[in-house]
């Protein structure tokens, strides 16, 4: 009898956390520059209808790192950057998105799917916190960047990445 | 009530997943992507060193393990660790399915890890200090346990707290004899999933909170009973025979925590295990064994990675470590055995020549409170993580 009272309720958290994760994950190929605007305006706590992004494919972004790349408008003036990246876990790979300013330094890190459970301790906000500011110099996992135990490989990854990706961004002349 | 209740939920489920069209959510990942394989390997060179005799070293692949982790959507991934230890014995060391419903929800079933302490999760030659693992994780924590089960895991963000929580199978005590002992405690029971037994179902949990930048806290938590060959087959009218299957069966309460904390190049570490085991009087009388009633041990672990301050991914991490472990904490109807109660100290150093790559040497010196004498060791190793 308790059993069954137990598998009720767990039958029912599946069904509508599977119900909403439906409901808020991600969209088609068009849908994908929505979620970005949604996740920037969530993050950067600004209205949605003051964004605009602008796909750019300059040769000079291409990178296994790198997804994509836009340029981000707000209120019809240019502000920054928003790059979405992929990076490599223990056992999955993981994406992130950096936003750039207009002078090119880091103003945000938001990791948006990690696949697998193991290493996603560095979706934590307060780590990534660590990242606003940075503009290229060193970067080193365990020296500049404070280590986050158990998440070693995802961890390693996302430092390469953004460090990479903001001397690439920085070099690019757009 | 609660059939309605499972109703509604199905529909809204269901009507959800209809409004977003057929998996609009599933991006399809390119096949190169799908598939993940890494692995780690561990070759030690272990030398006694006495004054008084010779000895021979031991050098050893002692494991090498190939991960292979395949993603069938964004959902579902399926990971497995195959792992040759000593070279010629093979085991699988963790086989699982993950379906993440969400952040905070994965269900996950399969030969799992069993959450406890740091190592043996963590168990990556790359991700400890010293050539062998701490003794701690082989006594108390018998290091790698794994047993099937199935469970749920997943991280709260905004709290930045992981939760694993599995229903498991136990440890075998008794198979034609006892499994269990009194220096190696549980670690005789482990079933790794090879057609192990099941009469009791366990449980498996443990929180990490990662909160602090540069700070991670763990605290695990294990319950259940020891499995039995002995109730397979007894009448369920057999009072006689029940009892002794009883007598065969031990009750094991086990809580672990540990901390992991670096920060300027400094790496700290340290965990506590401690275990109660119910019934070992009437075990150690059946099946002839000298298990403790409570395991306790603990570690200490500081180190410095001297390149700190030079740009480069390298590391040189001088250690030291210090742990006491006791199997005979408490003994119930026996004798203590004093050389149970043992200390061990290791110092060395590490070379991370990359993140995944290491050279390793230290001396351990192993005690226990049945001597004055400490026996000593030099272990050379190699390790490897990708």
């Amino acid at each position: 009898m308790v059993l069954r009272k137990i598998f009720i309720a767990v039958a029912c958290l599946l069904l509508i956390s599977t119900g909403q994760a439906q409901l808020f994950g991600a969209g088609a190929e068009d849908a994908a520059s929505k979620r970005l605007i949604k996740l920037l305006s969530k993050e950067l706590d600004a209205d949605r209808s003051e964004f605009a992004l602008e796909k750019l494919d300059e040769h000079c972004l291409q990178s296994e790192l790198i997804e994509d790349v836009s340029r981000v408008y707000r209120d019809q003036k240019a502000s920054g950057f928003v790059v979405s990246a992929k990076g490599k876990g223990r056992n999955d790979h993981f994406n992130y998105l950096i936003y750039f300013n207009e002078d090119r330094e880091v103003e945000l890190v938001k990791v948006i799917s990690y696949y697998s459970d193991h290493g996603g301790e560095i979706a934590s906000k307060r780590w990534l916190q660590q990242f606003v500011g940075y503009d290229g110099g060193e970067l080193d996992y365990g020296d500049e960047v404070q280590a986050i135990s158990g998440a070693t490989l995802s961890a390693g990854s996302i430092v390469v990445g953004i460090r990479e990706i903001t001397i690439l961004l920085q070099d690019c002349n757009l | 009530m609660k059939k309605s209740l499972l109703l509604v939920s199905m529909l809204i489920g269901i009507s959800v997943y209809f409004v977003n069209g057929q998996n609009t959510a599933e991006k399809l990942l390119d096949a190169e992507d799908k598939l993940s394989i890494g692995g780690y390997a561990q070759i030690d060179y272990n030398q006694p060193l006495s004054s008084d005799v010779h000895q021979n070293g031991k050098m050893d692949i002692h494991r090498l393990v190939m991960m292979f982790a395949y993603r069938f959507n964004e959902r579902t991934q399926f990971v497995t660790e195959i792992e040759y230890e000593h070279v010629s014995e093979v085991y699988v060391e963790q086989a699982f399915l993950n379906y993440r419903i969400n952040n905070w929800l994965n269900f996950r079933g399969g030969l799992l890890l069993i959450p406890m302490g740091i190592v043996n999760e963590y168990h990556e030659p790359a991700t400890y200090n010293g050539v062998e693992r701490p003794n701690l994780d082989s006594r108390i924590v018998p290091t790698t346990w794994r047993e099937i089960g199935a469970g749920f895991t997943g991280t709260f963000q905004q709290l930045d707290l992981k939760y694993q929580l599995y229903l498991v199978n136990g440890f075998k005590s008794y198979d034609g004899g006892g499994k269990l002992s009194g220096g190696n405690a549980l670690r005789g029971g482990r079933q790794k999933g090879a057609e192990s037994i099941l009469t009791h179902p366990n449980l498996s949990t443990k929180f990490d909170y990662y909160g602090i930048p540069g700070l991670r806290l763990g605290l695990s938590a294990y319950t259940g009973k020891t499995q039995t060959s002995l109730y397979n087959g007894i009448p369920k009218d057999d009072q006689a025979l029940e009892a002794m299957a009883d007598s065969s069966v031990i009750g094991l309460n086990m809580l672990g925590l540990d901390a992991r904390y670096s920060t300027n190049g400094w790496v700290f570490r340290g965990q506590l295990n401690y275990a109660s085991l119910n019934n070992t009087d009437e075990y150690n009388a059946f099946a002839g064994k000298d298990l403790g009633s409570q395991l306790f041990g603990y570690y200490v672990e500081a180190g410095y990675d001297l390149l700190n301050k030079q740009s480069t991914e390298q590391k040189l991490v001088p250690f030291v470590r210090y742990e006491k472990h006791n199997t005979h904490q408490k003994v119930d109807g026996i004798a203590k055995n004093l050389a149970y109660d043992r200390t061990d100290i290791t110092a060395g150093i590490g070379w991370w020549m990359a993140a995944g790559a290491v050279l390793k040497a230290d001396l351990q010196w192993f005690g226990n409170e049945a001597t004055d004498d400490y026996t000593k060791q030099l272990n050379l190793g190699i390790g490897i993580w990708f």
